[in-house]
């Protein structure tokens, strides 16, 4: 009870700080800083149209790094931690609809989230949201199977390949431009085209890869060690 | 390019492993070692490249950037001087830490791998963004190490850390939004372009992120619970790596935080340190310890933050910051709870220069970077540095206790090999910055006691006092370690002592002599209540030595409050008026020849900074002279009646000792030219004739095993030597005419009179007179009487006790018949120091003259011994045969004796003295400590209520810091 | 204050919503899964905060073609990106720790996971 009046009591406040620093509440009037730099020259910078993944991949390519690190740092600790509690019961067979649908559908999912991330430097996507879909593929599989997944080798060794190669990349800018991750060891090519843009298709294939391995990784170890004891 | 390899090396190397445990570890491990000791290799060429080891220009960095075009577009990786320093720190860790995750989760290496890699690209990064990711790599592979590393509490210590790095990144984004929609930017220089609202919004924002992350006080609950739960080898690993990293971040951040006055840091830290250092004493749990000390140093950061700019910053921050993760590292590594705790002798000591370190005792690099540190507060913000040093100096007290519980627990196995030699390294690495930091700091020019003879007469005195010590070092009984090196450490620091020339100077060897007697001390069997209570001591006395000099600016030209500090750490150096405890405690645990040491020579080196203070003030005369006369004559006092009701040989000799330092206090309080050479007199003497005393009882304790009054006496026939050795001691110093201890008393009231201080020669006298009592209870209950059946086998002392022993009964005779030898030498180096009162005696051949009276001890030492000889001849002859009484042989009438020990003569000695004392309160200096230690607790507990052990509980603390923040700067900008 | 202001700003008072009913959650659940689910929950309102913070009423996705004016700021879709990214990862460790805190100690409850404290 008292938690709750206590919790109430410092939410409201926190509400009242926030609040009370905006300073004026009109509309802005354009972008600001460097959101406009980034509209103005990140096509001629990258190649990329998708300013997005222009600023995601290119600019801020460091960002990228570390958050795929985190990632895999999530999913090493995940897989890490989940092997050393035994292993959970088998799990409930899956209904007739969950496995037929896992036979037919993953095969179209898996080719979509290629699209993805191929075309991340051209329209919306890259190579997070089409490792994400990817792996849902490999969800799909999993739930539709009654057995426990055993170790997969592939799966490490692509999530090993596809992090080394994003961090060979960067030392590949660097020497060529004194620049960790700098994009334009390839040819910019011509904007909107599939092969432009730099090295971004490239890093989101491996990003692509990565993400996609490591989430069907922690799937896989929830997937081992679920059910009740 | 080694910009790159230095920073992304051990990302390669986490993603390579990731695939190649399930082939090979050994390939696993190979591909580690390679990464890591190549990136160390890089930066430590890098660290070359920017000078950095100079420890100048800390703030000199090269640029590694990233992405597409420069920033605020795109991310810079900084590589400063400093945080280069920190890398190899932390690749050193890494390296060593290996092996041991090794053998208990091998597939951790990537992990690993990943936190080293969170914590380069935290201290380097100059983007807010960025630093946002590498937080979130950081917690994320501190919690998973933290839960695959099998411990008791692991889980606990990974949810609590869980939990907190959610608020975190909520708190931190936050933050983020509003910096970037106000200006466009996120680098960590845009910070500067806040104002108004926003500013405040995104200051208490990531100043609670940051007080949360570094764990400070009042924000350290989550630290102090992950500390105490997580496994030693992985707090190690973290304390190394990303908790320095953390540190560094948040050094690098606070001062561009838009919050108006940063002395609020300061304030912070100063009032945290104190707080949290409190309810450090109640700790327990070596991980808890460590807790505590990490948020004390997270403390001084805020204090520095807070008052401090530039490359002096810098310079504190990372000295201060790198060392003590470090140091931490070490003892992590070292006190390993999940096997039984094995020391060997050399155990101990490696496992003593971390909490050293973490304890900033010279002359490790942290003393003097706190030094420095502390100088500057001292000059500039006064009460913050008295606020920063009590917290500084309740860390000392729990680090200690943490130190002798652990030695306690000794057997003789080696100690863990591996970490053995991470500490050699940090020894190394220290060495390397000591030189660099103390260069040109000290001084031996003697400036302090200008007066050469003087000086001299100190130094021969450390020397011939560590001199006479030594021969005895190999006749250790039972389980005493060998001592011998920290005796001669000690010896040595004391040695210089009289030559420094300037405040540091002067500290250091004080600190450096204290505290290798400390180690010394801590040799001894079941000595870790007296080393814990002499280690307290000697740091409340260095603590007080070093406000009093940095108050005074470095030197001891002073008057006012800096000269009473002073004096306040030489009375409880001396172990006056209360403090006498650790006199008590230390003295009897110590082993072999160090409590002659301690109590001989030791204990003079307060008196030469009484000496030092008083001349370097007013001229000779100390402050409140008169209240030191006083205050020696009390102490005179109740010294002599607390050693004469003392059960125990040693603890006896400990308050004797204690009392007879009183007359010296005496005589330096008059600040006359008598008074100062009864002074003189009193100190050379003291020297000689408790030092004879001690080594006679280290020779007892050798051959009988005890010393107990109960359990000697009788030792006449066995050990001659030793008694007319101590025979000759005594009666030195009760004062009796023919020997040195007449002279003294002399003196020393020939000035108490001719300055009119009756009242004190009163009290003084009677001090003596109750020094018969126990100078007595000494000589009849360890040499006359009956023998014990217990030390019926022992034997004269060994020769290296005996020999020092010879010559300082020498000493005594030719000082007691030959004062004038002494005079000669000192009254015209007394006469000669500028201001000091009265008259100086005159001498005349064998001749003292004072205006009061002559003095020939050649004369009066002849007469003493002719009427002596005529009294032994006439009893000789007289022929009366003693009648032998076996010690159990009593005759009660059908009484049954209630136990061996209540009817042995010297049990209760002096029960008729008591029982006529019984009027007096019943006051005893260890009541009141252990009160004080009671009230501290109590505060203690106080505080630590707050960490309540739920994981929310510190979530809603970080909350409630936030909105206290937003209060306060409201109401002050 | 307009139509379009209005949106706007209630933009922002939602996504704030957000964060406030998760870190209310997270202060007074006791069971350490919904204590994550709230996490999520304010993690979610902090991502929308932060899309927020580029958002401008009305215009179009940062994707050249031709109207290069009337784009909104792609910084902050890229920050955020990564921050979701960085939530699931941080979700997903945290689900796993939870749970097998909650087994260790027997129940999801947090306040049975005091064993250190002072």
């Amino acid at each position: 009870m008292i938690r709750t009046i206590v919790g109430l009591i410092i939410v409201l406040a926190l509400s009242v700080v926030v609040i009370s620093s905006v300073p004026d509440y009109s509309l802005p009037s354009g972008l600001q800083g460097v959101g406009q730099d980034y509209t103005e020259r990140g096509v001629n910078d990258t190649g990329s149209v998708n300013l997005v993944t222009a600023v995601v991949v290119a600019y801020r390519g460091l960002d990228t790094l570390g958050e795929v690190v985190v990632l895999f740092s999530a999913s090493t600790a995940v897989v890490l931690v989940l092997t050393l509690v035994p292993m959970g019961a088998n799990p409930t067979p899956s209904s007739s609809i969950v496995a037929f649908t896992s036979g037919v559908l993953p095969g179209s999912i898996v080719l979509f989230g290629i699209y993805i991330i191929t075309h991340g430097h051209l329209s919306p996507g890259g190579g997070f949201p089409g490792g994400a879909v990817v792996a849902s593929a490999f969800l799909l599989v999993m739930l539709g199977s009654n057995k426990i997944p055993g170790k997969s080798k592939l799966l490490a060794s692509i999530e090993s390949l596809a992090g080394v190669t994003f961090g060979l990349l960067g030392f590949w800018g660097m020497m060529m431009f004194g620049q960790f991750l700098n994009n334009m060891v390839l040819p910019a090519g011509s904007p909107g085209k599939l092969f432009s843009a730099g090295i971004i298709p490239l890093i989101s294939l491996v990003i692509g890869a990565k993400v996609a391995s490591e989430l069907s990784g922690v799937f896989s170890s929830y997937r081992k060690a679920g059910g009740d004891e | 390019m080694v910009k790159a390899l230095a920073v992304f090396l051990p990302l390669l190397g986490a993603f390579v492993n990731a695939w190649l445990p399930s082939k090979s570890p050994r390939a696993s491990r190979f591909v580690s070692y390679v990464v890591l000791v190549a990136g160390l290799l890089a930066s430590v060429v890098l660290s070359i490249r920017l000078d950095a080891w100079d420890l100048k220009n800390l703030s000199d960095s090269v640029i590694l950037s990233t992405g597409v075009g420069a920033p605020p577009l795109s991310i810079n990786l900084e590589i400063t001087a400093g945080g280069i320093l920190a890398a190899v720190a932390m690749y050193a860790a890494t390296i060593f830490s290996l092996h041991r995750f090794a053998r208990t989760t091998p597939k951790s290496q990537p992990l690993i791998l990943a936190l080293l890699t969170a914590s380069l690209g935290l201290i380097y990064s100059t983007d807010i963004f960025n630093s946002f990711v590498f937080l979130e790599i950081g917690s994320i592979s501190t919690i998973g190490l933290t839960a695959a590393c099998k411990c008791g509490s692991r889980w606990e210590a990974a949810i609590k850390a869980a939990l907190v790095s959610g608020l975190v990144t909520i708190l931190y984004l936050l933050a983020v939004a509003t910096l970037y929609r106000s200006t466009g930017m996120l680098t960590l220089e845009a910070l500067g372009l806040l104002s108004g609202g926003s500013a405040i919004l995104v200051s208490i924002l990531l100043l609670t992120v940051i007080v949360t992350e570094i764990k400070a006080f009042p924000l350290a609950g989550w630290g102090l619970d992950f500390y105490q739960g997580a496994s030693s080898v992985v707090a190690g690993l973290y304390s190394a790596t990303w908790s320095l990293a953390v540190l560094l971040w948040a050094a690098k951040v606070l001062p561009l935080l838009p919050i108006g006055n940063p002395i609020i840091y300061a304030w912070i830290g100063a009032a945290g340190l104190v707080f949290s250092q409190l309810a450090g004493l109640r700790a327990s749990s070596s991980g808890r310890i460590m807790g505590y000390s990490t948020s004390a140093y997270a403390s001084l950061l805020l204090v520095a933050a807070g008052t401090t700019t530039g490359s002096f910053y810098t310079q504190t921050v990372i000295v201060l910051m790198v060392f003590s993760s470090l140091a931490k590292f070490s003892l992590f590594m070292l006190g390993n709870p999940e096997k039984s705790d094995k020391w060997s002798g050399f155990g101990t000591i490696i496992f003593l220069v971390p909490v050293l370190l973490l304890a900033g005792i010279p002359p490790l690099p942290v003393f003097w970077a706190k030094f420095a540190f502390l100088a500057h507060l001292a000059s500039n913000f006064p009460v913050i540095f008295y606020t920063v040093l009590t917290g500084l100096m309740l860390e000392a007290v729990y680090l200690f206790r943490f130190w002798s519980q652990r030695s306690e627990r000794t057997n003789e196995t080696n100690p863990y090999k591996p970490s053995a030699v991470s500490a050699v390294l940090i020894i190394l690495l220290a060495g390397i910055w000591i030189t660099k930091l103390s260069w040109g700091a000290l001084d031996f020019s003697g400036a302090i006691i200008a007066s050469s003879a003087l000086r001299n007469v100190f130094h021969s005195l450390f020397a011939i006092g560590t001199l006479l010590c030594l021969p005895g070092v190999f006749k250790r009984i039972g389980r005493e370690k060998n001592y011998w090196f920290w005796l001669l450490i000690s010896g040595a620091a004391l040695t210089i002592l009289p030559a420094a020339g300037n405040g540091i100077t002067f500290y250091l060897l004080w600190e450096f002599s204290a505290f290798a007697a400390v180690i010394a001390v801590s040799k001894g069997v079941r000595a870790s209540r007296g080393t814990f209570w002499f280690a307290v001591f000697a740091s409340l006395s260095g603590y007080l030595l070093l406000a009093g000099i940095l108050l005074s600016g470095g030197s001891f030209a002073i008057a006012g409050l800096p000269a009473v500090l002073l004096t306040l750490a030489a009375l409880v150096k001396m172990g006056q008026f209360g403090t006498h405890l650790w006199n008590v405690k230390a003295y009897p645990a110590a082993p072999g020849t160090i409590p002659a040491f301690l109590s001989g020579t030791s204990s003079k080196a307060s008196v030469l900074l009484l000496v030092a203070v008083a001349l370097s003030s007013t001229g000779g005369s100390l402050p409140w002279g008169r209240v030191i006369a006083w205050i020696g004559a009390l102490t005179a006092l109740t010294g002599a009646v607390l050693a004469a009701m003392a059960p125990d040989y040693k603890k006896m000799l400990a308050h004797a000792s204690v009392s007879q330092l009183g007359y010296i206090l005496m005589g330096l309080g008059l600040a006359s030219i008598l008074g100062w050479t009864a002074a003189f007199y009193h100190t050379i003497h003291h020297l000689i004739f408790k030092m004879a005393l001690f080594l006679g009882a280290a020779g007892v304790l050798y051959r009988t095993g005890t010393s107990e009054f109960n359990n000697l006496g009788g030792l006449v026939k066995k050990m001659p030597w030793t008694f007319a050795f101590t025979l000759i001691s005594v009666i030195s110093f009760a004062s009796i005419p023919p020997l040195a201890g007449f002279g003294s008393k002399w003196l020393l009231y020939n000035g108490l009179v001719e300055q009119g201080w009756l009242p004190v020669m009163i009290v003084g006298m009677f001090a003596s007179v109750v020094a018969f009592l126990y100078s007595f209870r000494l000589l009849h209950g360890v040499f006359l009487g009956q023998l014990s059946p217990r030390n019926a086998h022992a034997k004269e002392a060994p020769l290296p006790l005996l020999i020092p022993q010879a010559i300082l009964a020498v000493a005594i005779m030719v000082l007691g018949f030959k004062p004038t030898l002494l005079l000669n030498f000192l009254v015209p180096a007394i006469d000669a120091i500028p201001g000091l009162s009265g008259l100086a005696p005159i001498i005349q051949g064998d001749m003292v003259l004072t205006t009061m009276g002559t003095w020939n001890a050649w004369m009066v030492g002849l007469m003493v011994m002719g009427i002596f000889g005529f009294a032994f001849v006439f009893y000789w002859i007289s022929g009366h045969k003693p009648k032998y009484v076996g010690q159990l042989d009593i005759g009660f009438a059908g009484e049954i004796p209630p136990s061996a020990d209540e009817i042995h003569y010297s049990n209760n000695f002096f029960r008729p003295y008591k029982r006529a004392l019984a009027f007096l309160p019943n006051i005893n200096a260890e009541k009141i400590f252990s009160g004080v230690n009671k009230t501290f607790g109590m505060l203690g507990d106080a505080v630590r209520a707050l960490f309540t052990g739920d994981g929310r509980t510190y979530l809603a603390h970080s909350l409630l810091f936030l909105l206290l923040l937003f209060v306060f700067l409201n109401g002050g900008m | 204050m307009n139509a379009q202001s209005l949106f706007y700003w209630s933009l922002a008072v939602t996504a704030l919503g957000l964060v406030l009913i998760g870190l209310w959650g997270v202060l007074t659940r006791k069971n350490i899964l919904r204590i994550a689910l709230a996490f999520t929950l304010a993690d979610t309102g902090v991502n929308l905060i932060l899309v927020w913070s580029g958002f401008l009423p009305g215009r179009s996705a940062p994707i050249v073609d031709s109207s290069v004016s009337s784009m909104v700021d792609p910084l902050p879709q890229a920050l955020v990106l990564t921050s979701i990214v960085i939530g699931v990862a941080v979700a997903a460790l945290f689900v796993v720790v939870g749970v097998l805190a909650a087994r260790k100690s027997g129940s999801a409850d947090v306040r049975r996971m005091k064993e250190l404290k002072w």
